[in-house]
């Protein structure tokens, strides 16, 4: 579910990700040339007339639309008259100023991916000033911004993603909780049973006589079924105990029954040990306990025996 | 007797009508109208140019006004912005009916209300003695609409460029807002360096808005590694000061120049106080450019004027300013009553009543022009005299320099104490 989760937002953040940034250069750029040529139509006279402080209160204001960085405003003989830049021109602002010549007879204005001193990544943009003899104007549009917007619209997104993902899996667990716990205690029970001497199952069953009771799906039905398996069998137990108890008694009673009768007939052989002329032997072996006949044997006269 | 009552409103609707079209107000009341800076990091300004001008204004009043009307000064906050400096232009035009307009601060700012004066041609209303040198107001098509006392900063710059190259100091480094006013500054000194086929060695800028406590040590660093000769710093107090603490720090000693627009008795406070801190002397070596004299010499006429009405003054806020503005306060530890604004405030002041003064009789707005342009040769007490032509929009033209010794500033007797 993780990696699944993971392919998602990275998908998805980079679809996002991908359409910002294609979107806001277009923009970027279009801005920019916008602001450019403006300001091109609008500085030929204070650039011929040689008007600093009148150029930088114009490009001043054109600083807050948001993703300019920088504007510089250079004249006819190649220097720049005006700028926006503090503590200082970057040094490939001042060599790009230095280059510009004749490729810009054309009016279109150029765009130049541009970064400089650890400062940045602008989009450079010139655009000549009648036809560069007047001199040029360069707006700079910072990328950065486009990077920020990019990296806290992922962000936000891998965050939303991520939070619908913590949701879901808490939901699940708790669904899944509902449906496992009583599954478990069930096993948990079948298992106790099966270990158990059987002497406590009425406890094993009251454990889960309330899943029996509430639940009204499938894992009740199980509940169920084991309580009442469960109590034929605490009932079978008991119904053998007392069998085995009552059997017990009656093979007690037989017992004493077998003593005592065996307690009547002879014990001595040969019962008449001075009477030499005989010798008698008898053994009784009752088909179960005692035995219907019995034995015994008396002097009818002195010379006479019976049994 | 229908008919009569017609005609009786008839006419009080037309003088009531004529009224409010042809002058300010009541008759009683000239009421001229200022935006400034009296919040932010250029709320000193506002406030010294204010006091100045309000110094002479209450004398001015107690001692009969013009021709006996009184004149009102309501002033609002701009911060030194541009929006808000428009729209109490348009404020003070449409819904107070001023008179005309006076003393407002910065280069930013004049820049953009001249167009509204431009739209507003037709009333007349003109800006008289704004505090700023930049070019926009003394060039065309806007010169037309504005009054200048101060000379400019090219006027300025030149003067400095011009002294320190006399003194063998040609490598020449600029510290300036990055923002039209520093532009000027920066345009002035590379006009006068180019004069001599020289040009600026190393250039840095600050951000507007940029406190005392800030660090300026990437300013200095570029500055420094073009070994200059001398640093013009075109700022605001808090920057300038900053910036020269964090030079003499960083081992930058050569001197550092300031125009007048710098707020000079504040940047210098703002060093002492670090200097006690520090146990350190973050004054030496420098020089200060001023396009008034210096308010510590009493042989001339107007500072002794100027020192007499400003000790009898009672400091305060523009009602306008007080009620509305959370940010603006009497700024605190004014060590001294007196400095370079505030003298300037009080000559524009001084002659700004001289020029409704000579309007005379015909107090009207269309008179305004050609009554400024008559004016040849005034003696407003400084030892140079004032003039306006037809092509001249600028009273004075004459620079003075000064130093800080001891805690104060002194004028510049002799450039060679800084040779190298």
């Amino acid at each position: 579910m993780i990696i699944l989760f993971g392919i998602v937002a990275t998908a998805t953040s980079a679809l996002s990700g991908w359409n910002i940034y294609r979107g806001l250069s277009d923009e970027f750029k279009a801005k920019g040339s916008f602001i450019a040529l403006s300001i091109s139509d609008s500085s030929v006279d204070m650039l011929i007339n040689s008007e600093p402080a009148t150029l930088q209160s114009v490009i001043d204001e054109y600083l807050n639309i948001l993703g300019v960085a920088y504007i510089v405003i250079v004249d006819g003989a190649g220097d720049i008259v005006s700028h926006t830049f503090v503590p200082g021109i970057p040094g490939r602002i001042a060599e790009l100023s230095d280059q510009l010549d004749s490729k810009y007879l054309n009016l279109n204005s150029e765009i130049l991916p541009l970064t400089y001193d650890n400062i940045g990544d602008f989009l450079n943009i010139t655009s000549p000033v009648l036809g560069g003899v007047a001199g040029y104007v360069m707006v700079g549009m910072d990328r950065g911004i486009i990077r920020s917007q990019i990296i806290s619209i992922v962000l936000k997104q891998q965050v939303l993603i991520f939070v619908i993902f913590i949701l879901t899996i808490a939901f699940s667990y708790l669904l899944i909780g509902r449906i496992s716990s009583p599954l478990n205690i069930l096993a948990d029970n079948a298992s106790k049973l099966a270990r158990s001497d059987l002497s406590n199952i009425d406890e094993l069953s009251a454990e889960i006589e309330p899943i029996a009771q509430s639940s009204k799906d499938e894992i009740g039905d199980l509940a169920r079924s084991f309580v009442h398996m469960e109590r034929r069998l605490s009932e079978s137990i008991r119904n053998l105990t007392e069998t085995v108890a009552v059997k017990e008694r009656i093979q007690g009673e037989l017992n004493v029954a077998r003593e005592i009768q065996l307690s009547i007939l002879p014990q001595q052989f040969p019962p008449f040990p001075h009477v030499k002329e005989i010798s008698i032997d008898a053994k009784i072996v009752p088909a179960k306990e005692v035995g219907g006949d019995l034995y015994d044997f008396f002097f009818l006269s002195p010379k006479v025996i019976t049994r | 007797m229908r008919p009569f009552y017609i005609y009786i409103l008839g006419i009080c609707l037309i003088s009531l009508i004529y009224n409010t079209n042809t002058l300010a107000q009541d008759d009683d009341k000239i009421l001229i109208g200022m935006s400034a800076a009296f919040s932010g990091p250029s709320r000193n300004l506002g406030y010294e140019l204010y006091s100045g001008m309000m110094a002479y204004l209450d004398y001015a009043n107690k001692n009969g006004g013009v021709n006996g009307k009184k004149i009102e000064l309501i002033a609002y906050d701009d911060g030194y912005n541009p929006l808000p400096a428009i729209n109490n232009t348009l404020r003070l035009i449409d819904q107070d009916n001023v008179f005309l307009l006076v003393s407002y601060v910065g280069t930013p700012t004049v820049t953009r209300v001249l167009p509204v004066l431009k739209i507003y041609e037709d009333k007349d209303i003109f800006l008289f003695f704004p505090f700023t040198g930049a070019e926009p107001q003394r060039q065309a098509p806007y010169k037309d609409y504005v009054f200048n006392l101060r000379p400019s900063y090219i006027q300025e710059t030149a003067g400095l460029v011009r002294n320190f190259v006399g003194i063998g100091r040609p490598r020449i480094a600029v510290f300036y807002k990055a923002d039209a006013y520093g532009r000027s500054g920066w345009d002035g000194v590379r006009r006068e360096l180019h004069k001599s086929g020289l040009d600026i060695v190393a250039e840095a800028t600050y951000r507007r808005g940029a406190e005392f406590e800030s660090s300026f040590g990437e300013q200095v660093d570029i500055i420094k590694s073009a070994a200059p000769d001398a640093v013009i710093s075109i700022g605001a107090y808090e920057a300038s000061a900053g910036f020269i603490r964090d030079a003499r720090e960083g081992g930058l000693d050569v001197p550092i120049a300031n125009v007048s627009f710098v707020g000079s008795e504040s940047m210098l406070e703002l060093l002492l106080q670090a200097g006690e801190k520090n146990s350190k002397d973050y004054t030496h070596n420098l020089i200060n450019s001023e396009v008034v004299p210096n308010y510590i010499d009493s042989s001339i006429p107007a500072v002794r004027e100027y020192r007499e009405l400003m000790s009898r003054y009672t400091p305060r806020l523009p009602e306008a300013v007080d009620t509305g503005n959370s940010h603006a306060h009497v700024p605190e530890n004014k060590q001294d009553k007196y400095g370079f604004v505030s003298f300037e405030g009080f000559l524009n002041a001084k002659l700004l009543v001289e020029v409704l003064k000579r309007l005379g009789d015909e107090f009207n707005n269309s008179e305004i022009k050609r009554t400024v342009q008559n004016i040849s040769d005034y003696d407003i007490g400084l030892g140079e005299y004032v003039s306006f032509s037809a092509g001249n929009n600028q009273g004075l033209s004459r620079v003075y320099y000064n130093t800080a010794i001891d805690g104060s500033y002194v004028p510049i007797k002799n450039w060679s104490v800084f040779e190298k």
